[in-house]
C-alpha cells in the first residue's frame, strides 16, 4: 500500500479505540481526512457512521427480540 | 461469523390460521424429513452458534421433526439453548402439556405466541396450560410474543398473563402489513436513519424447510415468493454444508452491507439514491424489517445495493466495520487471478455514490 492511499481500516480501528480521535472526526472531519488519505464525502461518510455509534462494538446483540423502533418480529 | 441463535423451520404446515401470519395465502406446505433436521441443527451447532430456535409453520404440528431436531442441539457437546416458537394450540389441558413437554428434554426456552390475533384461534387457557406446564418442567424461559397493529391490542393481551408477570417476558413487535390485515392505523416511520437501528435480526438466519439458508426469518416469504436473487438468500443445505454456506457469505458483501449497518443502513441507502427516493417517497414503514424487505424487493433498491456492494471504498469500510463491531476479520480474497469481486449478484458498470444520507 502506498503512503497516498486511504486508510480506511486504520481510521476506523482508531475511532473505536481512541475517544479523543473519535470526537476529532466529528468537529474537524477534514484534518482526519488529509491524514487518513481521504475525500471529503469518503470522510462525511465515516463521520456520519460515527456519529450513529456505529464504530462501537455490537455489546447487545438480538438474541430476543426487543421493544424499539425499527425492530421487527420473527413470527 | 457472529451469530446469536438460528432459526429451524421444521414444517411450513399450521393450520392454525390467523390472520396477521405471513403465511396466509400461501401453499406452505414445505417440510424436510426429520433426519434432515438433525443433520441441520448439528451443522449450525458445530459452527458454534449458541442457541438453535425451533419455528415453523407451526412446529408442534410436525412434532417427529421438532423432537428430532431438539434431541440433535441437546445431543450437541456444544450445548446449546433450545428454544421453539409455538402458538399453544397443543396445550389443551394439564396433562397434554407436560407429555408433550416431556418428549422435548434438554428445551431451555419458550416462545409462546399470542395477541390479538392468536387469540382469535387459540383460546388463552391453552397459553396458560403451556405456561404452567413449562414452569412445572423446569423449563428456564418463557417468553410472550405480542404482535400488534394498534398500541391498545399490548395491554388487551398483558393483562391477560399479568400474574405471570415474574416469571414470563414479553416481547412486542409491530406486525408487518400483509394484504390480509388493516395495518392504516399503524405508526408509520418514514425511511429515514434516525428512525431504524443498526441491529436487527440479522444475528438470527434461518434454515427453511427445503434447506435455504436465509440471512434472516425474512426468509420465511420463501414459501410464496422466490428470494433466492436477493440478499437475504446465502445457500441451500442439499448443495452446500452450512459451513460452505457462511464461507460464501464471509464474502457476499451485499449480505454484510445489511449485517453492519441494519435497517439503518437501508434507510441511508434510501436516501443516497434518486432512484429510491422517488420510489418511496411519501411512504412509510412499520418496521425496520418492513423498510429492508420492500427496498429489496425492489429493482431500484437492489441495483443501489449491488452499487454500494462493487464499490471498493465501502467494502474496505464494511470490513473495518465489522472488525470493531464484531470483532470479524475481513475475509482473505479467493486465489482467482483476473478474476472479478464475488458477489451474490453480479454488479452494474456504474460510478459509486455516497452511502450519506441526505444527499
Amino acid at each position: 500500500m502506498s503512503d497516498s492511499s486511504p486508510r480506511v481500516r486504520d481510521l476506523v480501528q482508531r475511532a473505536a479505540s481512541d475517544p479523543g480521535f473519535a470526537e476529532q472526526l466529528l468537529s474537524d472531519p477534514e484534518s482526519v481526512a488529509t491524514e487518513y488519505n481521504l475525500g471529503a464525502d469518503h470522510i462525511d461518510q465515516i463521520k456520519e457512521l460515527a456519529g450513529a455509534g456505529l464504530l462501537k462494538p455490537a455489546v447487545q446483540a438480538h438474541t430476543v427480540p426487543v421493544k424499539e423502533p425499527g425492530g421487527g418480529g420473527y413470527y | 461469523m457472529h451469530f446469536n441463535s438460528i432459526l429451524v423451520s421444521v414444517t411450513e404446515i399450521c393450520t392454525v390460521g390467523c390472520r396477521h401470519c405471513g403465511f396466509t395465502g400461501s401453499t406452505r406446505d414445505r417440510q424436510p424429513t426429520a433426519d434432515e433436521i438433525g443433520r441441520w441443527v448439528a451443522q449450525a451447532c458445530d459452527s458454534g452458534i449458541p442457541e438453535i430456535i425451533f419455528t415453523g409453520g407451526e412446529p408442534f404440528q410436525r412434532f417427529r421433526m421438532l423432537r428430532s431436531g431438539v434431541g440433535a442441539a441437546a445431543g450437541h457437546p456444544g450445548r446449546p439453548r433450545i428454544s421453539v416458537f409455538t402458538s399453544s394450540f397443543w396445550g389443551r389441558s394439564a396433562a397434554t402439556v407436560d407429555k408433550i413437554l416431556g418428549q422435548l428434554p434438554g428445551l431451555t426456552r419458550l416462545f409462546l405466541s399470542t395477541d390479538v390475533y392468536h387469540q382469535e384461534r387459540v383460546p388463552t387457557q391453552h397459553v396458560v396450560n403451556v405456561i404452567e406446564g413449562a414452569i412445572a418442567r423446569e423449563i428456564p424461559e418463557i417468553s410472550l410474543c405480542i404482535t400488534i397493529a394498534e398500541d391498545h391490542e399490548e395491554e388487551r393481551i398483558r393483562r391477560l398473563y399479568r400474574r405471570f408477570e415474574d416469571r414470563v417476558r414479553v416481547h412486542v413487535d409491530r406486525v408487518i402489513p400483509t394484504p390480509f390485515i388493516k395495518t392504516a392505523h399503524q405508526v408509520g416511520l418514514p425511511p429515514d436513519p434516525e428512525h431504524f437501528s443498526a441491529s436487527c435480526y440479522l444475528e438470527t438466519p434461518l434454515i427453511n424447510p427445503n434447506g435455504d439458508l436465509s440471512a434472516c426469518h425474512i426468509g420465511k416469504a420463501g414459501a410464496y415468493v422466490t428470494l433466492s436473487d436477493l440478499a437475504y438468500f446465502m445457500g441451500n443445505l442439499h448443495e452446500k454444508s452450512f459451513q460452505e454456506i457462511l464461507a460464501d457469505a464471509d464474502r457476499n458483501y451485499e449480505y454484510q452491507f445489511l449485517r453492519v449497518y441494519g435497517p439503518q443502513g437501508v434507510a441511508r441507502m434510501v436516501a443516497s439514491s434518486p432512484a429510491v427516493r422517488g420510489l418511496f417517497k411519501g411512504a412509510t414503514f412499520t418496521n425496520g424489517c418492513d423498510l429492508c424487505y420492500k427496498m429489496l424487493r425492489s429493482l431500484d433498491g437492489r441495483a443501489r445495493l449491488r452499487e454500494i456492494a462493487a464499490d471498493p471504498f465501502q467494502r474496505e469500510l464494511i470490513d473495518a466495520i465489522r472488525l470493531v463491531r464484531f470483532g470479524e476479520r475481513p475475509p482473505e480474497p479467493r486465489p482467482a487471478p483476473g478474476a472479478p469481486p464475488q458477489l451474490s449478484g453480479a454488479p452494474q458498470p456504474v460510478a459509486p455514490q455516497p452511502v450519506r444520507s441526505g444527499t
